[in-house]
């Protein structure tokens, strides 16, 4: 371990997916490093292994090589105290919303009433006050999306990894839940490692843009956004916005 | 304040669709159907004058019963006894099994090809031997009910307890559940709705099992009385008998799907 100050270190991180003769090579050689209370998005193409690697990362999917290091340690099992928001919703169906917000806070043997507040509160800030009581059947997938990322966020975990959790919402709506993660990612002091398909989205909220070359991927480029926080809507407008936006744009091959 | 009752109006109409049990239609056009059937053999047997010993028209099998009633009551009551012990037997032993064969990899490698001998071997076929060590009484027709209808409970058992999507294992991975807490909070409630089905299945198998008990040996039961009505070849008896027996299977079998609305509310719901 090199730095003490980084959270997640991945040094020649390789994985291959065994299944039937032919294994399939989703990440080649990834090495990068995230820092403590930084801001990282993952960008690059479909079927490129984002997914692979923030699974690996939280420690449920073994690499094929190299070593991922989480708080200094190696990953060898499921690591604590981290939040995971899914690609896919992943909810109880027969348990309503705040019932599925309150899944890890059961699982971790702490007292329900202790969370309530918390979880009601999430459940507003996410825009889904009115829907506590409703079953995930009931709700939109962008909907169940944003119960999955209250149910990340119920244990206030310094670790989040986000696997595009704003992708099913419609622009206006992604645009608020971008704001309430930068606040809540602020004042909590989270490390975030977030993957998204929008270039703006992962200018906009992130500290530092790693982009991904197609399977079997590789780190293409790593960009350090200096736009300067906490950082408000119209900076999307900005001329400096647009540029790290362009140059990001050409790196993405596919 | 129109909008506001449409809106209500709306809301009403689409929650009040599916898991609030059948509907209106549902019910009356299997009624219907039914009706038009009996109407349609009544009138067959007066048209083509069927002598009643080969097929009685229904209103005679409906007068016998109600001629009969108590005799009627007490062979249904004495089935209905055989099958509900055979069944609760068989939902027993069916779930531990399916949590045994779960829980351990041995156990399901070694039990799984007994639980498919016991079942290719054709019951019918045991049933003289079952008589033969547990005597004429109940107990042999309890046993043969539960052997027949154990099967789908095991294997519907085992599929509910097995099929979760594997993203949701992940995540529970990603919160360090423990086994017993993967068990608790998701298996189970997965399981449900298969074994909701498996029982369906099981009520059918285990009045067939009853009924085929009752007609190799004993003196009672709905079985039994089929078997009388043959060899007295009093016809009318016997549909009586069917009639009444497939009444009691209904029943029996939505009994079940009540349970099951009030048991699996998310399965009927979204
Ligand atoms: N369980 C699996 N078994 C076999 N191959 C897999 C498995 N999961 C992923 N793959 C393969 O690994 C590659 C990377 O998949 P991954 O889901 O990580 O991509 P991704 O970058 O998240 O894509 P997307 O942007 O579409 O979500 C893909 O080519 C996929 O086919
Ligand atoms: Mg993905």
């Amino acid at each position: 371990m090199a730095d003490a100050r980084n959270v997640i270190e991945y040094d020649r991180v390789r994985k291959a997916y065994v299944q039937g003769k032919a294994p399939l090579l989703a990440v080649e050689e990834m090495s990068f490093a995230v820092r403590d209370q930084e801001f990282t998005s993952i960008l690059g193409p479909s079927g490129c292994g984002k997914s692979t690697l923030l699974k690996i990362t939280a420690g449920i999917m073994p690499v094929s090589g190299g070593t991922v290091h989480v708080n200094g340690r190696p990953v060898t099992e499921p690591v604590s105290d981290l939040g995971m928001v899914f690609q896919n919703p992943i909810l109880i169906k027969w348990r309503n919303v705040v019932d599925n917000v309150l899944l890890p806070v059961e699982i971790l043997r702490h007292r329900r009433r202790d969370y309530l507040d918390r979880a009601l509160d999430l459940i507003r800030l996410v825009g889904l006050q009115g829907f506590e009581d409703r079953l995930p059947g009931e709700l939109s997938g962008g909907m169940q999306q944003r119960v999955s990322i209250c149910r990340a966020l119920i244990t206030d975990p310094p670790l989040l990894l986000m696997d595009e959790p704003f992708g099913a919402l419609d622009a206006l709506t992604r645009e608020d839940m971008n704001l309430e993660l930068l606040r809540i990612w602020e004042a909590r002091k989270k490390t975030v490692l977030f993957v998204t398909h929008s270039i703006p989205e992962a200018v906009f909220l992130s500290d530092k843009v790693i982009v991904l070359s197609p399977r079997p991927s590789r780190v293409a480029r790593l960009f350090e956004v200096e736009i300067p926080r906490p950082r408000e809507l119209s900076v999307r407008y900005t001329k400096e916005f647009g540029e790290y936006c362009g140059s990001i744009r050409a790196e993405i091959k596919r | 304040m129109a909008i506001k009752e449409l809106e209500r109006v709306e809301i009403e109409t689409i929650q009040g669709l599916p898991g609030r049990g059948p509907g209106r239609r549902e019910i009356l056009v299997p009624t219907a159907t039914l009706v038009l059937l009996v109407l349609a053999w009544e009138a067959a047997v007066a048209a083509f004058q069927i002598s009643p010993i080969i097929l009685p028209p229904p209103s005679a099998a409906l007068l016998f019963i109600g001629k009969n009633l108590k005799l009627l009551l007490a062979h249904t009551y004495a089935t209905t006894h055989e099958i509900l012990l055979g069944f609760l037997l068989a939902i027993a032993v069916g779930l531990v099994l399916s949590i045994v064969m779960i829980h351990s990899k041995i156990m399901s490698e070694a039990l799984y090809p007994l639980l498919v001998l016991s079942q290719v071997l054709p019951k019918v076929a045991v049933a003289p031997l079952l008589l033969l060590w547990l005597g004429y009484g109940m107990l042999p027709k309890v046993v043969i009910a539960f052997t027949i209808a154990f099967f789908p409970i095991v294997i519907n058992g085992v599929s509910g307890l097995t099929n979760i999507d594997p993203e949701m294992l992940d995540l529970l991975k990603v919160l360090k559940a423990s086994r017993w807490q993967v068990f608790v909070k998701i298996r189970i409630k997965n399981a449900l709705p298969y074994i909701f089905d498996g029982l369906k299945i099981a009520i059918t198998l285990a009045v067939i099992g009853a009924i085929v008990a009752e007609f190799i040996g004993g003196d009672t039961g709905l079985g039994y009385l089929i078997i009388v009505s043959n060899s007295t070849i009093n016809t009318t008896m016997m549909f009586a008998a069917l009639i009444v027996l497939s009444a009691l299977g209904m029943l029996l079998f939505a009994l079940i799907m009540v349970v099951e609305r009030v048991a699996v509310p998310w399965h009927f719901r979204s």
